[in-house]
């Protein structure tokens, strides 16, 4: 195997991993019955005065 | 315990200060031993303040209180490199309008004080206000103080340190020539040094969080500060030409180089000055408008969609020339795919706003971070379509890419960061309110007009410029030589230098501003309107 092919296969590789990997994001984020814990975390910035939770 | 530690950092700055005078002694050049003169004094003043420090017993601080006073540093390190920053800027914008404003010596030189300017905006200006901000963010969000005690300090004054030695190196002529890299080899490690305890401090913090999710600012902050060392490392190799000399050579040569550059410049903007304030937006936005994000869940797809793509898209700064075609249109192709990510922020950025948008008549501070988001979407709209081939034939070595990189630069990145120092400045000095936002609001107004000028000027002299290069007759002869072409902009570089200026006025009210609300002082007469409105 020279130089070339195996730069050929690792790109091609990577590709499909990142945009499994993507993919998987959008499976994860859009899961059903996660709507809740979203919107309690978009409020994270909004009570944070202080150290004590 | 303390006391160990203490006299170790008095070790590390000793040697620091023994090497200095050793470099200094052996120097093969001036700028280089005054650099190293410029390392020692900032060690032996790290002995002095350290050691003052071991005298006087200091009481370890509380783990129950944020740890805010380098974030106060850092905001006002910030408002002091923004006025330094927008000063130079104007001045160069000046010298391109009136030469004589070189003055025929070298450390005026255009090409000497440009980087000056750029260093001093992007990372003096913005990367304080990253750093500043990713501090404030990065607690708050995570309900816990700052990782490794003082090692924020080191961070501070060692960035402090780094701008000092790239803005003085410039005048000297000490530069690398690489765009937004230009500091020497011996500054590169120097910097290395500060950014990885910069990463140990956020990294560290957010592994002692006391909230089991990690919020997405602290994300966007996190891969910035990751890529920029990635960036960093990669663009910089270079060989001295002597240990203790500042010249170095770049260890890549002709097409590699150049895309090494661009692979660093076009990430810099992607990372330092994207990803870094969108942390600072996801954070200060729902913050000020006191409404939640629009939707977290298209906040998590931004940010992978957003550092997936941004990394491949420098290849369109190398348009037509000797890189190799499919690398070209491989970065045409990513910056155009770009445009969805960065728009998917745009609008979850605006749309936070939704049930406030009646705040934005009242309330200055909100207007001036909506309006930079309103930027981000204009000048990421602008970028990709731009980064076609076939629009880059004209755009490209022209004005047109000046004005967007500061419709980007002014509008997303100066707006946001401004926006931000307003709201956080009361709430780190512990002050009820500002001392004038009727100051804010005349801010407001002189810097969005100046981007308009300073825009609308560049996209003229832009296009007249890249029409008038590639005129023909009907012979085949070039109908403009480039003198012609420099003679019919001047108008539009002066009014850019008027754009310029209102921006700059801009940032001298923030300055005093942010000077009388530390100082705990209220304008007159505006407590009282805004009681009376309420």
């Amino acid at each position: 195997m020279t130089y070339e092919t195996v730069a050929h296969y690792a790109g091609s590789i990577a590709t499909v991993v990142f945009g499994l990997f993507f993919i998987g994001v959008l499976i994860f984020v859009f899961r059903p019955g996660a709507t809740r814990t979203y919107e309690e975390l978009a409020k994270t910035p909004l009570d944070d005065d202080e150290i004590k939770d | 315990m303390g006391v160990t530690i203490r006299l170790t950092q008095m070790a590390l700055l000793g040697a620091g200060a023994l090497l200095s005078i050793f470099m200094m002694a052996n120097a093969v050049d001036t700028p280089f031993a005054i650099h190293m003169g410029i390392f020692l004094i900032a060690a032996v003043l790290g002995l002095i303040f350290v050691g003052r420090s071991l005298v006087g017993g200091v009481q370890p601080p509380s783990q129950d209180e944020y740890f805010d006073t380098v974030v106060r540093a850092g905001i006002i390190a910030t408002v002091f490199w923004g006025v330094i920053g927008f000063t130079m800027g104007v001045y160069i914008a000046s010298e391109l309008a009136y030469p004589w404003l070189n003055f025929d010596v070298p450390w005026l030189n255009f090409g000497r004080l440009r980087p000056v300017h750029t260093s001093a905006v992007i990372f003096a200006f913005g990367g304080n206000g990253l750093i500043a901000t990713s501090f404030y963010v990065v607690q708050r969000t995570n309900r816990t103080r700052l990782a490794f005690g003082n090692l924020a300090w080191f961070v501070f004054w060692g960035y402090q340190l780094f701008i000092v030695l790239a803005a003085t190196g410039y005048v000297m002529g000490v530069t690398q020539g690489r765009e937004y890299a230009e500091p020497e080899w011996y500054v590169d490690l120097w910097l290395t040094i500060v950014w990885v305890a910069y990463f140990l401090v956020f990294f560290g913090t957010l592994v002692k969080r006391k909230v089991s999710h990690i919020y997405v600012a602290n994300w966007f902050y996190l891969s910035f500060i990751v890529t920029i060392a990635m960036l960093h490392l990669g663009n910089n190799m270079a060989v001295p030409v002597s240990f203790f000399g500042y010249k170095s050579y770049s260890l890549f040569s002709g097409a590699p180089d150049a895309i090494t550059q661009w692979w660093y410049g076009h990430n810099a903007v992607g990372f330092f000055l994207t990803a870094g304030f969108l942390g600072m937006m996801y954070y200060f936005v729902p913050k000020r408008a006191n409404r939640p994000v629009y939707s977290y869940r298209l906040s998590i797809v931004h940010f992978w969609a957003l550092i997936f793509t941004y990394i491949w898209a420098g290849p369109h700064h190398l348009h037509y020339t000797a890189l190799p075609d499919w690398v070209q249109t491989l970065g045409m192709v990513m910056s155009i795919i770009l445009w969805m990510p960065s728009w998917g922020g745009m609008i979850n950025g605006l749309m936070t706003l939704s049930g406030a948008w009646d705040k934005l008549r009242t309330d200055p501070i909100l207007r001036m971070m909506v309006i930079s988001v309103a930027f981000y979407g204009m000048s990421t709209f602008e970028g990709p379509m731009m980064a076609i081939k076939s629009v880059n034939a004209l755009s490209h070595y022209t004005d047109w890419t000046v004005g967007h990189v500061h419709s980007g630069a002014l509008g997303w990145v100066g707006m946001i960061t401004m926006g931000s120092v307003y709201y956080i400045v009361p709430k780190l000095w512990n002050r009820a309110r500002l001392y004038s936002e009727t100051l804010v609001s005349w801010h407001f107004w002189l810097a969005t007009l100046g981007i308009v000028v300073y825009a609308s000027s560049m996209w003229v002299s832009g296009i007249m410029q890249g029409l008038m290069w590639r005129e023909y007759d009907a012979q085949g002869f070039l109908v403009y030589s480039f003198a012609e072409t420099v003679e019919a902009m001047h108008p539009y570089y002066a009014l850019r230098a008027l754009g310029g200026a209102f921006y700059l006025v801009g940032g001298l009210l923030m300055a005093f501003n942010v000077w009388q609300t530390i100082k705990g002082n209220i304008r007159s007469g505006e407590a009282v309107a805004e009681a009376a409105r309420a």
